[in-house]
């Protein structure tokens, strides 16, 4: 029997609220069972209108939105302060590694999704799978070796081995009770105190540190990474905008950027994009 | 395995004008070149305004291949022009298209498997694989299409609900292994009638939407290779049976950036492809000129 609700989470500051939008939205769009769908979004302080649109998923399609604050817990600060963050991967990204501690207790098992993708089929597809006694689910990365191992594969020091399988955690189908036992924190102080944490991308590979040998290989298309055109015809599930193609800017000539636009739809598309263009030329003119 | 009933016979339908006989005369050696059994195929072409010259070409099909070819002047087919009157249909696809809705009616009795292809197409697998194939009581087998939540639900995906659902499956109409006596029930002609007195034809695909809403949970998916949709470069590696030129490149012009661009040529003869290309200048320059 199938369990439902269907929990999904999603980790983003601000700046990608209308990702998160479109991720919602093509989840609701693409299940018939959008109603039993409970979506868990981590994140920081938003603007009032962005939460509006966010909240509005739920009038639409009558699935539940849970919002979280990972900063005002104190276990999420005091492992994310150990980790490094940029522009890019800011300290939200490490939600995903809390879920267990953030998510209430009932929830026993979560998708996680990035906030740079989109889903094309039902994803009760991917929720409803036997996890094999494994903690989570994932596709592997295809750009693993330099991921790893840096230049020339052999110029990055670390922990890793280039024939060993790694995955991408972009998409992960969790099992929230082998997620808690490994104890992620207690691990990433370990790392830590090792001088590890020194060698280690991100959140990414932390996961694929902790959970090597107890991971699901999910087939490619549960998570495409670097979409392009031709990817189109070979039945995608989900797209995961990585990579310079981005499907939120015009012209992208990403795989389905014309779907993505009104999967956002056109109101979002453009709203975001006049927000970009607003910091852009503000970041120019030094009122960033 | 549910075995055809019409004997050895292989019965593959297209419809098309003059504007497209080239591509027409390369689908069908396409189909010749690839199969097995070429001397059972036979070719039902439903036409229009097609000339003597152009006719005369396609008979290279019947003496290289032993392939039969069968003629429909739809120009003068009564049942096909009556049921045209009023129709509205898409301006660049013309309402040539409604043909393959009314194959079961426009075909000789006694044929059981109809293979539809458009003539947009290189075939590139034996096509009895599909005169093979178990339909498990399903009416036509068809390839999902990757680019159907547009054509389905519009702007922002918020249009057509009462019709379309964005996780519904849709196929691409342009190849379809049709089970004749289920086709012929489902009623097509007096279907998009009624489709087009409600004002459902003119907010969607016109004949592929009907075929969609007609066999709608009676329609056998198929792998992607069989019908592949916008083929690129990119794809050529993944063996794909049936190739689709829909996008916007065609294989045709003579600089495409097309998936196997070059076999195109080839089968298409270089001497027909050339001659193509200088057709459609000519017409171009008459146009510019006035003629």
């Amino acid at each position: 029997m199938p369990s439902r609700p269907i929990h999904i989470a999603l980790n983003f500051n601000d700046r990608y609220w209308a990702l998160a939008y479109a991720v919602m939205r093509s989840v609701c769009l693409s299940s018939p069972a959008r109603a039993e769908v409970v979506f868990h979004l981590c994140h920081g302080p938003l603007a009032a209108d962005h939460a509006a649109t966010l909240d509005s998923i739920g009038r639409e399609f009558g699935a539940r939105l849970a919002h979280y604050d990972p900063e005002a817990d104190a276990g999420f600060r005091e492992t994310v302060d150990r980790l490094p963050a940029t522009r890019r991967f800011p300290r939200i990204v490490y939600g995903r590694l809390l879920l267990d501690r953030l998510l209430p207790g009932e929830v026993e098992r979560v998708l996680y999704l990035d906030c740079d993708t989109m889903v094309r089929r039902p994803v009760e597809e991917l929720y409803d799978i036997d996890l094999g006694g494994n903690a989570l689910a994932a596709v592997a990365d295809p750009y693993h070796d330099g991921i790893k191992l840096g230049r020339d594969i052999r110029t990055k020091k670390s922990p890793f081995d280039s024939a060993e399988p790694y995955f991408n955690s972009g998409v992960m189908l969790i099992d929230l009770k082998a997620f808690a036992a490994a104890d992620l924190p207690g691990r990433i102080a370990e790392f830590a105190a090792t001088g590890v944490l020194d060698q280690l991308y991100f959140d990414q590979d932390i996961l694929n540190l902790i959970f090597a040998g107890k991971w699901l290989e999910l087939p490619w298309r549960f998570n495409l990474m670097l979409p392009r055109k031709a990817h189109e015809s070979l039945g995608p599930v989900i797209l995961h905008y990585t990579g310079f193609r981005r499907p939120w800017l015009p012209y992208s000539g990403a795989a389905f950027s014309r779907t993505y636009r009104h999967v956002m739809t056109n109101e979002v598309f453009h709203r975001q994009l006049r927000e970009r263009w607003r910091n852009w030329l503000g970041g120019l003119v030094g009122r960033g | 395995m549910k075995a055809s009933t019409d004997g050895p016979s292989l019965h593959i339908a297209l419809t098309f004008d003059d504007g497209f006989w080239a591509p027409a005369y390369a689908t069908m050696r396409s189909v010749c070149l690839a199969s097995r059994r070429r001397g059972d195929l036979v070719f039902h072409l439903f036409h229009r305004g097609l000339s003597p010259a152009h006719r005369a070409t396609l008979d290279a099909i019947g003496t290289e291949f032993g392939a039969q070819l069968v003629d429909y002047d739809l120009s003068a087919n009564a049942a096909f022009n009556g049921f045209l009157a009023g129709m509205s249909y898409h301006k660049a696809l013309t309402n040539l298209v409604y043909a393959r809705l009314m194959l079961d009616q426009l075909m000789p009795a006694g044929i059981s498997r109809i293979l539809y292809l458009d003539c947009d197409m290189l075939v590139r697998a034996p096509v009895e694989e599909l005169f093979a194939l178990d339909l498990e009581g399903k009416a036509v087998a068809a390839v999902l299409d990757p680019h159907r939540h547009r054509a389905m639900l519009g702007c922002d995906f918020r249009q057509n609900s009462d019709l379309f659902s964005f996780d519904m499956p849709y196929f691409n109409a342009g190849m379809l292994v049709i089970d004749r006596a289920a086709f012929a029930a489902a009623d097509l002609p007096g279907r998009t009638r009624a489709y087009h007195e409600a004002g459902v034809l003119a907010r969607t695909q016109y004949d592929q939407a009907v075929l969609n809403l007609v066999f709608k949970d009676n329609w056998l998916p198929l792998d992607f290779r069989w019908n592949l949709i916008n083929p690129q470069p990119a794809h050529e590696n993944f063996e794909p049976k049936i190739v689709h030129y829909t996008g916007p490149n065609k294989p045709w012009q003579l600089f495409s950036r097309v998936a196997f661009a070059q076999a195109y040529r080839h089968t298409m003869t270089n001497e027909v492809f050339y001659r193509y290309i200088r057709e459609r200048r000519l017409r171009r320059l008459k146009r510019l000129v006035g003629r």
